[in-house]
């Protein structure tokens, strides 16, 4: 718990509205550019709020990320994976949606800027990985066995790594989204065969 | 225009110990730490010698990185898919390298930085993404069986995926038998599990 934040009602909603502005301010100049007057004004608070409750940009980050990120491990559910509209609809969310992918991609500059966001997320991304492979085994323990499958572990790599390409990188020779989803669905279940 | 070199020969090997000494500071370093002040001393040529050939340091990455990088998706065969051992050794050449690998880190940290690589960066991945995919289909024409999707959707995830085991941290990602076995199993189904 950081000091100097006033435990008042005033103090949360000061620290929500700057959490709100930075991220915006991530969303829409990414990490680097985005500089903490920047945010503050955004924010419409005063640079006192932000040194109240971080040490640096960075630190603000996180806490955003953390708190906010939109994630396949947090968004899809074993019952998302057994219906493919659902699964669709899932993608979307985490793909499409500007703010999330804005998010993602202001997350991932600062892994290349500060060593200390890259160690945290090298600690962070098997939880949320361990998390969404929980999901996938559930769900083929749900579904009726056609065959051997591939461990839950390899399937959410995978799935994370993909889907973060499509949310954060040019989508040169990119699937769209119901592809993404048939695709996420055969690495689940096991890939139908043709022939 | 460029200043001509002072004698051709002496002028080229100059120009190589840059080309050289470019390669390891990219690669140590990354695109942006990587200073043309410090190439220029780990390469053993003045300072001089960039500006004869280049113009900016993207231009000097874009020259190496076209003539040294070698993608995978080039080099892969269908042979490569159809035999288990060879997709291993292929993924291992390409993915484990030091040189190979840190290139392309450089390379795509360049591409957030410059508008001009990404742009060129984006033709040359689509120009990829079209080879792999003919080398899957060409896989999978000659196996018995072959999975349900697109080559091009699985010529994407392929190259995705590869990508993010040679320039990202490998937390969490399956080692090179294992990823072999993946895209095993994408490109012919459920042939391997039979």
């Amino acid at each position: 718990v950081s000091g100097g934040a006033r435990p008042t009602p005033r103090g949360d909603a000061t620290l929500e509205r700057l959490l709100d502005g930075a991220q915006e301010a991530f969303v829409e100049l990414g990490y680097r550019a985005a500089n903490i007057q920047e945010i503050c004004a955004r924010s419409k608070v005063g640079i006192g709020t932000f040194y109240a409750h971080f040490e640096h940009k960075r630190d603000l980050l996180r806490r955003v990320f953390v708190d906010r990120a939109v994630l396949l491990s947090r968004l899809v559910t074993p019952d998302d994976l057994l219906d493919h509209g659902r699964l669709v609809a899932r993608l979307r969310r985490a793909n499409d949606d500007p703010v999330a992918a804005g998010l993602l991609r202001a997350w991932y500059e600062a892994v290349l800027d500060e060593p200390e966001i890259a160690r945290f997320h090298a600690e962070w991304r098997p939880e949320t990985l361990t998390m969404l492979a929980a999901t996938v085994a559930e769900a083929q323990r749900r579904a009726p066995s056609s065959g051997p499958r591939l461990d839950p572990l390899v399937v959410s790599w995978t799935m994370a790594t993909l889907s973060r390409e499509l949310a954060i990188h040019e989508r040169t020779g990119a699937p769209d989204l119901e592809t993404l989803a048939r695709l996420f669905e055969e690495l689940v279940f096991g890939p139908a065969v043709v022939g | 225009m460029a200043r001509p070199p002072r004698s051709a020969s002496r002028g080229d090997a100059a120009l190589k110990r840059l080309l050289d000494g470019s390669v390891e500071t990219f690669v140590e370093l990354g695109y942006r730490a990587a200073k043309i002040r410090e190439i220029c001393a780990r390469s053993k040529v003045g300072i001089g010698t960039f500006y004869t050939h280049f113009e900016h340091k993207r231009e000097l990455l874009k020259r190496v990185f076209l003539d040294r990088a070698v993608p995978l998706s080039s080099q892969m065969t269908p042979g490569d898919l159809l035999d288990h051992g060879r997709l291993v050794a292929r993924l291992r050449a390409a993915l484990d390298d030091r040189l190979q690998a840190g290139l392309l880190r450089a390379w795509h940290e360049a591409v957030l930085e410059e508008p001009a690589i990404a742009r060129l960066h984006s033709e040359r991945r689509a120009a990829g993404l079209r080879i792999l995919a003919a080398t899957i289909a060409e896989a999978q024409r000659r196996s018995s069986s072959r999975g349900s999707l697109d080559p091009s959707v699985l010529a994407w995830a392929v190259a995705t995926l590869a990508r993010e085991i040679a320039i990202h941290d490998r937390t969490g990602a399956p080692d090179l038998e294992t990823l072999a076995r993946l895209f095993e199993t994408l490109v012919f189904g459920l042939r391997l599990a039979a």
